[in-house]
């Protein structure tokens, strides 16, 4: 077989020690050269952020998955900011494509906008570079951050070279060069996929927990809510996902602009 | 005139001592009642960021306006996404009929959106379903600082647009499909300066370049410095080219579905013949 070896850079924002993230690894090196680089510690919920507040040290780690080594890269950083010391410092030549994930637990809807898993994704796609970010839904919704060696990826991993590939054959448009994938708890790597748009239905609301009163310290939590499958349209993550059960693959852009025509509402404002 | 009086409610990144956020409280202070909550310290590029470092901590810090009057306010130990959970759960008395995030150090223009802790307010704000501005003063390249909240900075036009666009929301609520009025103000404006409605830009704002000590085991910072941008390069129309190259006032309609605008459907079959 005389196939091209692509460049692959790997992140997370679960950290680089995610169980998740070692079987991605595995199942690209199928593509590619796969260069691990990912967050030193857990970096849930940072979204695309740059906090001036990171280190920014890189510590070259050895791992062992079945008995190859692998050299990766612990980053003081998070998701988006990983990308970066990998693009700027770690690697050679910039690569043909970056996989974000796979994380725990899904990130649909407007959970995305402060995913640190879409979030890499998103700073892959601003330097120009085809982005995945592939999340699995998790049977226990609160195993998030748990890092559990016990929860299967495999499956999802597979689904991820598929979609990777096509990617990398162009398959996708340029301006949908990011693509988020969401797995359901119970996948196999022949559970049906959909090309979906996404929800904007809140699934989690915000639960503030405070013992006592304002000066004392108080979280911010989310809490299920629950859907309305009735009042949710099929062509969107969350019905793929949570009432379908099957593959929802989303493809975004970083153009925000709201889709209304822009001539009648700026004489709409000048009225 | 209404018996009530409109409730603004606004906040920034930049933090609670910014004259960025008492510029934007000033302008919105003609048009209703303002409570301003904030976060505690500087939170520039923290996106829409959930960390779970904060400490969530609210302590009440009045802001006193040019002309003596003192307005509420609110300091909360928060990335700017949660100092919004936190005002519209546990301070706000009524859901405001206006969301204002900024003035902003710094333009908010093209991808780097996603990074900007200015807009993560304004998204959280939106998928809460609040009218919102999200606004910004750009800043000239070669003096920039978008930290330490320079005095020097005159915000009063971008105040003067961030009103003008706030009394439109408070009159008429958002345009059908739109989710968020984001508004950059060049840094040679004045309230004369003309205004459109612009696209987004795809592009990013920002090189981004690694400031490190020594080795991989130093402390290292990654910063953006503003691109310098080709003739051509900034796309007429869009939010860029209207403050880089125009020198205008740049509004942009956004949503906060970031869904490609694709036909999905014909993409599914394109991916379906192998």
């Amino acid at each position: 077989m005389n196939q091209k070896k692509y460049q692959i850079l790997l992140t997370n924002d679960d950290g680089i020690d995610s169980p998740a993230l070692w079987t991605a690894a595995e199942a690209l090196s199928e593509l590619g050269y796969v260069t691990v680089a990912a967050p030193q510690e857990q970096q849930s919920g940072t979204g695309r952020s740059f906090p001036i507040t990171s280190t920014g040290t890189i510590r070259k780690q050895t791992l062992t998955v079945r008995g190859q080594e692998w050299p990766v890269y612990a980053v003081g950083g998070t998701p988006a900011q990983t990308v970066q010391h990998s693009l700027l410092e770690i690697l050679p030549q910039k690569p043909d494509i970056i996989i974000s994930g796979i994380n725990y637990g899904e990130n649909i809807g407007e959970i995305i906008h402060f995913s640190g898993t879409v979030g890499a994704a998103l700073e892959a796609a601003s330097a120009d570079i085809p982005a995945i970010a592939v999340s699995q839904q998790l049977r226990d919704p609160d195993m998030y951050l748990s890092n559990s060696p016990d929860i299967d990826f495999s499956a999802t991993a597979q689904i991820t070279v598929r979609f990777a590939r096509m990617l990398l054959e162009n398959r996708f448009p340029a301006s949908a060069s990011v693509v988020n994938i969401n797995t359901p708890a119970n996948v196999t790597p022949d559970t049906p996929w959909h090309i979906t748009r996404l929800s904007l239905h809140r699934v989690y609301q915000p639960v503030l927990r405070r013992k006592g009163g304002w000066e004392d310290k108080g979280e911010i939590g989310g809490k299920f809510t629950g859907i309305d499958f009735s009042t949710l349209p099929e062509d969107t993550d969350a019905y793929t996902l949570y009432h379908k059960h099957e593959v929802s693959v989303t493809p975004l852009t970083l153009d925000l602009t709201a889709r209304v025509d822009l001539q009648e509402l700026e004489s709409k404002l000048r009225k | 005139m209404s018996s009530k009086p409109y409730q603004i409610l606004i906040t920034n990144d930049d933090g609670i001592g910014s004259p960025g956020l008492l510029a934007a409280a000033e302008a919105l202070s003609t048009l209703g009642e303002v409570t301003v909550v904030a976060p505690r310290v500087q939170q520039t590029s923290k996106g829409r960021s959930f960390s779970r470092a904060s400490d969530g901590i609210i302590q009440e810090q009045p802001l006193t306006l040019s002309n003596g009057c003192q307005i509420r306010a609110y300091a909360v130990g928060a990335t700017p996404a949660q100092v919004v959970i936190h005002a519209l759960h546990e301070i706000m008395p009524v859901r405001p009929d206006l969301a204002i995030s900024g003035i902003n150090f710094g333009e908010n223009a093209g991808n780097c959106v996603t990074i900007s802790g200015t807009m993560g307010a304004a998204f959280e704000f939106a998928s809460s379903g609040l009218p919102t501005i999200a606004a910004s003063l750009q800043l000239p390249a070669e003096t920039a600082n978008y930290y330490d909240h320079d005095q020097d900075i005159d915000f009063s036009a971008a105040g003067h647009f961030t009103a003008l666009f706030g009394r439109y929301l408070l009159e008429n609520g958002l345009p059908d499909g739109v989710d968020i009025f984001k508004l950059e103000v060049p840094f040679s404006a004045t309230t004369e300066t003309p205004w459109r409605v612009t696209r987004h830009s795809r592009l990013r704002c920002f090189d981004i370049k690694i400031d490190r000590e020594d080795s991989w085991q130093s402390r290292a910072t990654v910063v953006g410095v503003p691109m310098h941008l080709a003739p051509g390069q900034a796309q007429p129309g869009t939010d860029l080219s209207a403050i880089r190259v125009d020198g205008v006032v740049s509004l942009t309609p956004m949503n906060i579905d970031m869904t490609a605008r694709i036909d999905l459907n014909a993409l599914d079959q394109s991916m379906r013949d192998t």
